[in-house]
Parts: structure tokens; C-alpha cells; sequence
């Protein structure tokens, strides 16, 4: 185990805590699988071991990526913002439409396409961090915050706004957690989040009079009733009706002491996104409460020792991207596990490493090295001094 | 360091404002599985009252009835019902393909406009309707595009496709045999092979367990519970072109004759399977019909075709002689009832064998004195020839015979004189042809069979072999002196017309007059003949019998002629007939018969049949062969240069290789082998231009 952890540097609870997660993930593959053989017609062998792949080589990037210095992410921040501004909008234009939204952009000469929302996301949590950093001194004066900090953050999500309206308003969530901590004037922040509000409800009212003219905003207004009324859709409401279908049949009784167990689920008979966005659900129905607990537990000691990095390191750029990382993925978890109980309106948001996401999954495990790279940095300092202190 | 404190501080409260949120989602999953948020678990399956789901069955495909050379009598072929369910695309989807999707649909069911198509969708989509109709019964080709169409080729769960697979029994021959061929449909009595192998072609139901999810039934995982079986195909021993000559004769005869009904049944001497069996009855229009199987389901009096088991029976029980004289004087007194020859003045003092051959009635006379102190003893020699038995064959609606005995209540003075002629007694036109076709077989009587194998993939699960029903129905001596009288009967009795050049007929002509609705003998007729061909080696039995005939009413003429032009066009068709013309020589029919083909192909096939060969092709690569005394010559085949090809007599898959690859376009009609081209062979070509092949 030490041999191990000699090449695997910072935290070693991180690391435990992935492994632990891409396991369980290849586990629950195997109860995927069926639905997708019967649906879309692929292999058995093809589906898994494209998942174990994508797996491997996931990790293979968290380990590259966890060496690298942190110096690398601060520098590079600017271009690599700029590179997700370029794809988002190329997404927007020649992008492939998966379930009736463009989110995905194919990486030519390799059978993978990827989501730019990923990479757009974790492209503004690197800039925005150096920004806060830079820019500490000059938050009063509204032309530098605006142009280097607000304006940034609205153009990504204005244009991750069309394809996927909960990615948006989940980069807004952790711009607003990091600008908080970064102490941005809360005068700012409250006109923002208004501004971004009042927009929203804009788009609401004009597609309301005008359905036409923006189809994608009618489907969010659609299911934003849907959710406060009992008028039974068609498709989505089956989907959320049948993930508490699921949660319910997962349910442990006198008669049915054990969890039902891999593959012995039905739900994602029912729902064809069984396997990403109703991960949680689908999970329940095999496992039962415990198992759900357990997923919980998982992601929330994860947090604890992501929080822990950020809070150890004296970096302030490093404080502001661990916190920005943690917050997004915790919030992409609760998303996913608060559509499968129904306590959101239908969307799609991954379990982070656990859900059979494709490429996704490789942007996870960038982000669980990035976080990894500030551990291993801030274990080094520790080291330092103390042996400067002996 | 207070900063820091504060950063921590606010770090915590997130941490604990998300473990809120976690600790909100446990309580909810708790509430879910034992609150009632969702009122029923219809997925569980202990809930067994109200849990909707059920065992669906899944049709199999019928199997096909097949003629005695494998070519399709029945056929099964799939029907679908097409539906979209409007709920199941996407908005966008849906928005962005129900233009082109009306559009398609309207260029292929032209019922609808693309305007139509179009308000209909957008409308059922407004609806939720999940069941919209695009079209019902449509065939696998039609399917197979719409499933091709924009939103449609998303498939049933992305798209919303749903169809639904019927499938429909086909007669690619039409009318032929159709009777027999019989048909199966809900709630009426299956009629003929369909009904008789209904257990071999009917498969079985395969099985698929389905949920009741949001208002409709859904399969439970991939796989069905158990997979349906096809039906196996049954052949029959029907020859399309014995069946063919027989119906069209019959019908010719019967419109010539404005008859009622008529019926041929002809069967393979040595092996009982029937190779045609047509029955017309004139419909209301005045047209033929196969409406009912006269010839296996209607009985009645046979009239003089009869006479050849009252014969058999003087010879067997040596009551009489074929060359005993007779007093043929045309009248024949019993009690109060006169039996009268076709001639009323007779015929004079004639042989037995003459009286026979000329179908004297004095036959009841003979029988009568022969028999008149013990009548049961012709009964019961009847009886071992088998004519008071069904035959027990495999299609349903045979009758039970009637052959009175002598202790029936409707025994009379004068029954013994008319069964001998063939009155008071009822069989089918079957079972007069199963005795003549055992005479014929040197005694041996066979249950008429109508098919010879099941097959069930291409594999033979089942043979039929002949099925004797008798050994030896009576002694040698007994068949030469009756086949004897057959033969005379053609050669110089009331069958003369009936002689051929070739071969020889023998047989039996019968005029009886039918019983009419008061129970007795009224003036409608029946014309039968009976017999077999050729007589020196009977392969062929045959009866044709022709009821209710206007213009004429004896057995010769009405259904002699038919029996003639049904064993003349068997005769004339059938190689193995000329077996005795051949046999002497050595043989070219020993060589495959090549003709012409790519080099390769030719070669190959004729090392398989292990033929030898001489190449002489020079590379050409499309060949003529020659078959000389022991090989095969190949010989390249001139393939103008310029000018159209000539591919007359190709196969279509060479003709179309060599003429595509001159730059024309083929069109086909037709299957088989080139046998027309147009434009003809060496006419400019001019590339692109379309040439026309007819196939045979």
C-alpha cells in the first residue's frame, strides 16, 4: 500500500475515495446494461468495457493531472478560458444533439464526442480564481469587476444556457458560493444574481407569448409548471413518477429484509436515461436506503476532504479553485439525487464518477486532480517546514 | 488571522448548509418508500391482487402447404399495422421533422394530403394521442420504408414507432385446389389441409410478460419468456400442373355443359397420393367456384362405374364368367319395377365381358339370379372390397357410405338388382376411385393420401408412406378378367371416344340419375367415368364426374372427355413415361444440360456434378456449353463487341452483369431465365439507354 501511495501524492483519502467510486460505478454498469443492449442495440462486451475504459484512462488523467503544478493551472488560466468560450460557441453551432439539446461537440478523429459544458465549467473556476486573486484590491470599482469578473462568468453561462438550462444555473450557484468567499461586495453579488433572475423570467414570459422563437426555454417553462401542478405530462412525468416507482420498490420491508442487488432492478427498463440522470433512483431500487446512505456518505466526506485541501493550502488562488471544484461536483450529486426524488424538476446532471457518463467522467477525474495537485503542493510545504522547524 | 477564521467559518456553513440538503434528501427517500408519496408499487410483484402485469402471447408465422415439387400452394405473409405514439418525440424532434415526415407520408399513402398529413399529426400530438394511425395491413416492403421515415426512424422509444405484425394466408395460385387447400378462421370449423394439419402448421404461440406502465402494456426486459415457433410447412402431394389440366378441363367441360357441379380427382397408382383434386360448383353468377369438396364430401348412387365391384363379385364368388352369354334384351322385370338398357332394343345375346363393355343393365339381372337366395352374400363381398368403410383420410367431411344390407328395413325385392348397377347405394367419387385405383395396383388397395412430408425448416420431420388398406382385394385370376373388361370397355364399349394414339385408357363410364328432393330417382344426371392409364402399366388412376350436365347425359361424353384430356396431357407431359424410348440408348440426359454462363460459375458447378469437361474457352469469360456423347464442350460465347449483347437464355444475374457493364440500364420482368430482349441483340448501344428483359 505505501509503494502505492509513494506515486500516488496528496491526499490519500481522495484517492481511496475515487477508487472506491469508480468501482461501485463499474458495479452498477452491469445492472445498466441490459436496458441499453434492448435499447439501443449495442453489445454487451462493447458497453463494458467502454465504461471500464473510459474509467482507466479517467484515472490515468487524474494521476497526470495531479502532477502538474499548480503555477501551470494560474498561468494558463487566462487561454484556457478563452479555448471554452471558442468551443461553447462552436457547440452552439455545429454541435450534436443529444435528447433535443446540443451539448456535445466531436472531437474530430476520435469516435468520442464531449460535452464543452465540462471543460467550460472548469475552465471559468480556474479563471475566475485567478481573477479573485488578482482583482482583490479593485472590487469597488465597477469597470474591472465587470469586465473581468461578471462579464465572464454571464457569457458562459449565457451560453450554456441554451443547451442545458440546470449546468447554467449550477455555474451560477458556484460563481456565487466563490465570489462569497472571495468576499466580493455583497452589493455586486445582489444585483447580479437579480439581474441574471429578471433575465430568466424574461426569457419565461417571451416564450410563453411566443413559443416559437425559443423552443428550449417553453420545455424548461413546461416543466417548471409541471412541477407545481398535477397535470400529467406524457414522458417526463412518467420518468419522475417512475424513479419514485423505483425508490419505492427499493424499499427494504418485513418481507424483503435484503436489497435486491445488482441487475435486479427494473426501473431502468422504464427510463431510458436510467444510467446518468436518474442514477440515484435507479441506485436506491438495487441497494436500498443503506445503499443510498452510503452514496451520501461517500460525496460528503469527499466534500470534507476537499474542503480540508482548500483550507490547508496558503494559496489563495488554490483555496478559491478547490472551493469552486467542491462545489460543483457536491452540487451536480444533489441535483441528480434531487430529480430522482422529485424534489426538482427533471434535468440532467451526472453522479460525478459513478453515472456511465462517457467522456464527462474524464472531466470529473481532471477536476479530482487538480484538487489533488493543491493537496500534494500543500503536503510539500508542510514537509518543508517542518523540516526547516527540526 | 481573523480573516482566516472568517474564511473557515464560511467554508463550515456551506459544508453544513449542503449536509442539510443531503440529510433532506435521506428523509425524502424514507418518505417515498414507507410514506405514500407514490400511492402503488406496481412494480412489486407480492402485490399480486392489483399488480398489472400479465403474459402476452406472441403469433408465430403459419407454415406453408406446399405443392409435391415444393413450390408454395399457401403462404403466410406478413401484414403490419403502423401507429406513432405523438407523446414519445422530443419537441424538438417532433418540430423539426413532422414537415418532411407528412411529406413522406403523403408521397407513399397518397389518401392524405402532405397538407392532411401534417394538421393530422400536429393536431394528435395536441391531443397526447399515443395510438395515431398511419396506415393498417401494409406489407413488409411498405414497412420496412416508413420505418425509414424522418421521427419514425427514431423507433418506438425514441420515436414513438409502434408496429403491430399480422400475418395473412396467401394462394399464389388462385383458385387452385382451394377446396382442398381449405382455409382456417376464427370461429367456424377448420375445412381441408389447413384444418387436417393444423397442428403442424399452426406452430406454437411464443410468450412475452408485460407491465402495466403509464397507460399501456410494455414488455418486461429484451428476451421473450419463450420464443414463438413457426409452423412447419406441409407438402402436399398436389402437382400444380396435373391440378392445373384438371381444373381447366373440368371447368371446360362444365360451362360447355351448363352443369351444376363436377369433380376430378386423380391419384397415383402405386402410391394412393392424390395429384389433383378440383371441384366446381356454378355459383349464383353462373361462374365455377371451388365452394364445396364434392369429390371427398358428397356421396351418392354411382351408376354404372358400380358395375365393376358387382363383376368382381360374380368372379370372386364364381357366380358368373366374363365369357358366360347373357339375355341383353334391354328390359329387366323385378316385381313391379323395369330396369331398361340405354338401348331399348337391347343388345341380344351377348358375352358377360360384352355386357360390361357396353354397359348393359342386364347386369342386375345376372346379380339378381346369381344372388337372389342369399343377398347378403354379394353385400359382404362388396364389403371386402372395402365399399362399405370410409377411407379415413386426412381431410375432414368424409361420409359414411351406404351399402344396405340384406336385413335393413329399406331392403326391398328389387335393392339386390339395383345395387348391382350402382343405385341404392351412396359413395363419394373418392371411394369409387380408391377401387378402380386398387384394380389398377394389382389388388392392392391404398388410403388416398393428399400429402407426402412435413418439413420444418428445411428439415423432413415427417414422411408419409403409402397406407394399405387392403392387401389383395380379390384373386388374380379376378383382376385379369375385370382389367380385361376395362380395357374393352375404351377399346370397343361406351368409352370408345376415349382411345388415344399413345396409350391405352381403361376404364368405366356411369350415368345415374341423382335422387331428387322427393327421394327418388328424378331427371337430373350424374356422368362419371372411372379408370386408369395407361392400361398396360397403370401409373395414373382417375375419376372425373360431372353432375347435373344439360346438353348431354352419358359418362362417355360429358366426363369421358375430360378424363381423356386430363390422361393425354399427363401422359404427353410426364417423363416417366418415356423411360421405355430412352432406356436403350447410352445417354446424353446423363450430362447436365449447360447453356450458357460465366466461366468460372460453369466450371465449378460441373466439377461438383463431377461432369467432364473440355475448356476451350480461350479466356473468354462468358461461355456456351455443348454436350457431346460423355463431356461437356465449352465454348467461348460470342459477346458482340459493339452492339447490344445477347444474353437470351442466361440466367438474369449474368445478363445483368454483362449488360450494366455495358452501360445500359436493365429493367426485368418476369422470373426465370432470359428469354426476350428488347432491343435485340446487336443493335448499337447507346450508354444509359434502358433494355428491357423479359424471363420466362
Amino acid at each position: 500500500m505505501k509503494e502505492v501511495f509513494k506515486y500516488l501524492k496528496g491526499d490519500r483519502n481522495i484517492w481511496v475515495l475515487a477508487i472506491l467510486l469508480g468501482v461501485i460505478s463499474v458495479v452498477s454498469v452491469f445492472s445498466f446494461i441490459p436496458i441499453l443492449v434492448k435499447v439501443k442495440g449495442l453489445s454487451y462486451s462493447y458497453l463494458f468495457f467502454k465504461h471500464f475504459f473510459l474509467l482507466v484512462l479517467g484515472f490515468v488523467i487524474m494521476f497526470l493531472v495531479h502532477l502538474v503544478p499548480m503555477k501551470v493551472f494560474s498561468r494558463l488560466s487566462k487561454i484556457i478560458f478563452y479555448v471554452s468560450i471558442i468551443l461553447l460557441l462552436l457547440t452552439m453551432l455545429i454541435g450534436e444533439s443529444v435528447n433535443g439539446a446540443d451539448r456535445w461537440l466531436k472531437i474530430p478523429f476520435v469516435p468520442f464526442s464531449f460535452q464543452t459544458s465540462d471543460f467550460a465549467k472548469l475552465a471559468l473556476i480556474v479563471y475566475l480564481s485567478r481573477q479573485l486573486v488578482k482583482r482583490k484590491d479593485q472590487f469597488k470599482e465597477f469597470s474591472v469587476i465587470a469586465r473581468y469578473i461578471l462579464l465572464p462568468i454571464g457569457i458562459t453561462m449565457f451560453l450554456i444556457l441554451p443547451s442545458n438550462l440546470s449546468t447554467a444555473a449550477l455555474v451560477g450557484v458556484f460563481c456565487f458560493v466563490m465570489l462569497i468567499l472571495a468576499k466580493f461586495p455583497w452589493k455586486w453579488i445582489g444585483l447580479s444574481v437579480g439581474s441574471v433572475v429578471a433575465l430568466f423570467l424574461l426569457l419565461l414570459m417571451i416564450a410563453k407569448v411566443q413559443p416559437d422563437v425559443l423552443p428550449r426555454v417553453e420545455t424548461w417553462r413546461m416543466r417548471l409548471v409541471r412541477m407545481f401542478s398535477d397535470e400529467s405530462d406524457p414522458k417526463e412525468n412518467m420518468q419522475a413518477t417512475n424513479a419514485l416507482i423505483a425508490i419505492k420498490n427499493g424499499a427494504i420491508t418485513f418481507d424483503h429484509p435484503l436489497p435486491k442487488g445488482p441487475g435486479n432492478g427494473v426501473l431502468k427498463h422504464y427510463i431510458p436515461e436510467a444510467y446518468a440522470d436518474f442514477y440515484f433512483a435507479a441506485m436506491i431500487e438495487e441497494g436500498g436506503l443503506p445503499m443510498g446512505i452510503v452514496i451520501i456518505m461517500l460525496y460528503m466526506w469527499l466534500l470534507y476532504r476537499f474542503i480540508r485541501v482548500a483550507l490547508k493550502t496558503e494559496n489563495e488562488f488554490a483555496f478559491y479553485m478547490v472551493m469552486g471544484i467542491s462545489i460543483m461536483l457536491i452540487s451536480q450529486a444533489l441535483v441528480n439525487m434531487m430529480v430522482s426524488t422529485k424534489l426538482m424538476p427533471v434535468t440532467g446532471q451526472n453522479m460525478p464518477l459513478l453515472s456511465m457518463g462517457g467522456t464527462s467522467a474524464w472531466f470529473t477525474c481532471i477536476a479530482f486532480g487538480m484538487v489533488l495537485a493543491v493537496s500534494r503542493e500543500s503536503n510539500k510545504e508542510t514537509i518543508e517546514t517542518s523540516n526547516e522547524l527540526e | 488571522m481573523s480573516d482566516n477564521k472568517k474564511r473557515n467559518q464560511k467554508v463550515y456553513l456551506i459544508y453544513f448548509i449542503i449536509a442539510i440538503f443531503m440529510v433532506v434528501v435521506v428523509f425524502r427517500v424514507v418518505n417515498i418508500q414507507y410514506g405514500d408519496v407514490v400511492q402503488v408499487n406496481p412494480f412489486d410483484s407480492t402485490a399480486t391482487d392489483e399488480m398489472p402485469t400479465r403474459y402476452d402471447s406472441i403469433a408465430p408465422l403459419r407454415g406453408r402447404i406446399l405443392s409435391d415439387d415444393g413450390s408454395d400452394l399457401v403462404t403466410s405473409i406478413p401484414l403490419y399495422d403502423l401507429h406513432i405514439d405523438l407523446t414519445v418525440p422530443k419537441d424538438k424532434l417532433f418540430n423539426e421533422n413532422v414537415d418532411s415526415l407528412a411529406y413522406y407520408l403523403a408521397n407513399t399513402f397518397p389518401e392524405k394530403t402532405e397538407a392532411e398529413w401534417l394538421t393530422d399529426l400536429k393536431d394528435s400530438r395536441q391531443r397526447e394521442n399515443q395510438y395515431f394511425k398511419i396506415k393498417n395491413k401494409v406489407k413488409y416492403e411498405v414497412r420496412n420504408k416508413v420505418r425509414e421515415f424522418p421521427i419514425l426512424r427514431e423507433r418506438k422509444y425514441k420515436g414513438g414507432f409502434i408496429e403491430e405484425k399480422h400475418s395473412k394466408r396467401q394462394l399464389p395460385w388462385g383458385l387452385l385446389a382451394q377446396r382442398t387447400l381449405g382455409y382456417k378462421r376464427d370461429g367456424i370449423r377448420p375445412v381441408g389441409l389447413e384444418g387436417g394439419f393444423d397442428k403442424y402448421l399452426s406452430g406454437e404461440h411464443g410468450l412475452v410478460l408485460k407491465q402495466y406502465v403509464n397507460g399501456g402494456w410494455k414488455p418486461i426486459g429484451a428476451d421473450y419468456v419463450k420464443d414463438p415457433i413457426d409452423g412447419a410447412d406441409v407438402v402436399t402431394t398436389i402437382n400444380i400442373d396435373i391440378q392445373d389440366v384438371a381444373e381447366n378441363e373440368l371447368k371446360t367441360q362444365l360451362e360447355a355443359q351448363s352443369a351444376v357441379h363436377g369433380s376430378v380427382i386423380v391419384m397415383e397408382v402405386k402410391t394412393g397420393f392424390v395429384k389433383a383434386i378440383a371441384n366446381l360448383t356454378k355459383g349464383q353468377d353462373g361462374g365455377y367456384y371451388e365452394t364445396y369438396n364434392h369429390a371427398i364430401g358428397t356421396k351418392s348412387d354411382p351408376g354404372s362405374t358400380f358395375k365393376l365391384a358387382s363383376l368382381m363379385a360374380l368372379l370372386e364368388d364364381g357366380r358368373a364368367d366374363i365369357t358366360d352369354t347373357v339375355k341383353a334384351y334391354g328390359k329387366y322385370t323385378f316385381y313391379d319395377h323395369t330396369i331398361t338398357d340405354s338401348r331399348p332394343q337391347g343388345y341380344g345375346k351377348i358375352s358377360l365381358q360384352n355386357a360390361f363393355e357396353v354397359s348393359s343393365n342386364v347386369f342386375s339381372k345376372v346379380v339378381y339370379d346369381a344372388y337372389y337366395s342369399d343377398a347378403q352374400k354379394f353385400v359382404d363381398r362388396l364389403r371386402t372390397f372395402g365399399l362399405g368403410d370410409t377411407l379415413g383420410i386426412d381431410i375432414a367431411g368424409e361420409p359414411i357410405p351406404v351399402l344396405k344390407n340384406r336385413s335393413d328395413d329399406s331392403w326391398s325385392g328389387i335393392t339386390l338388382a339395383q345395387m348391382a348397377i350402382g343405385y341404392e347405394v351412396e359413395i363419394t367419387p373418392l371411394q369409387t376411385l380408391v377401387l378402380y385405383n386398387a384394380v389398377a395396383n394389382n389388388g392392392e388397395m391404398l388410403r388416398p393420401q393428399f400429402v407426402k412430408e412435413i418439413r420444418k425448416n428445411g428439415q423432413s420431420i415427417k414422411r408419409f408412406e403409402k397406407d394399405v388398406l387392403n392387401e389383395k382385394i380379390c384373386s388374380d385370376v379376378t383382376l385379369e378378367k375385370v382389367k380385361l373388361c376395362l380395357e374393352g370397355v375404351v377399346k370397343r364399349g361406351t368409352g370408345r371416344n376415349l382411345q388415344s394414339a399413345n396409350f391405352d385408357i381403361a376404364g368405366k363410364t356411369g350415368t345415374a340419375k341423382l335422387v331428387n328432393s322427393n327421394r327418388g330417382y328424378g331427371d337430373d344426371y350424374q356422368a362419371s367415368f372411372a379408370g386408369y392409364f395407361p392400361a398396360d402399366d397403370p401409373q395414373y388412376s382417375c375419376i372425373v364426374v360431372i353432375a347435373g350436365p344439360t346438353k348431354q347425359i352419358y359418362g362417355a361424353e360429358v366426363s369421358g372427355t375430360v378424363f381423356a384430356a386430363i390422361a393425354n396431357k399427363v401422359y404427353s407431359s410426364s417423363l416417366g413415361y418415356h423411360k421405355s424410348i430412352n432406356l436403350e440408348e447410352p445417354t446424353v440426359a446423363d450430362l447436365p444440360q449447360v447453356k450458357y454462363g460465366n466461366v468460372a460459375a460453369l466450371t465449378t458447378a460441373l466439377a461438383k456434378t463431377r461432369t467432364s469437361y473440355n475448356n476451350n474457352t480461350n479466356g473468354s469469360e462468358y461461355v456456351v456449353g455443348i454436350s457431346s456423347e460423355n463431356k461437356v464442350d465449352l465454348q467461348p460465347r460470342i459477346i458482340a463487341e459493339s452492339g447490344v449483347p445477347n444474353v437470351k437464355g442466361m440466367a438474369v444475374n449474368d445478363a445483368v452483369y454483362i449488360l450494366e457493364n455495358k452501360g445500359l440500364i436493365v429493367r426485368l420482368e418476369g422470373s426465370g431465365a432470359v428469354s426476350q430482349q428488347i432491343p435485340a441483340a446487336g443493335q448499337p448501344i447507346q450508354e444509359g439507354s434502358i433494355i428491357k428483359l423479359i424471363l420466362n
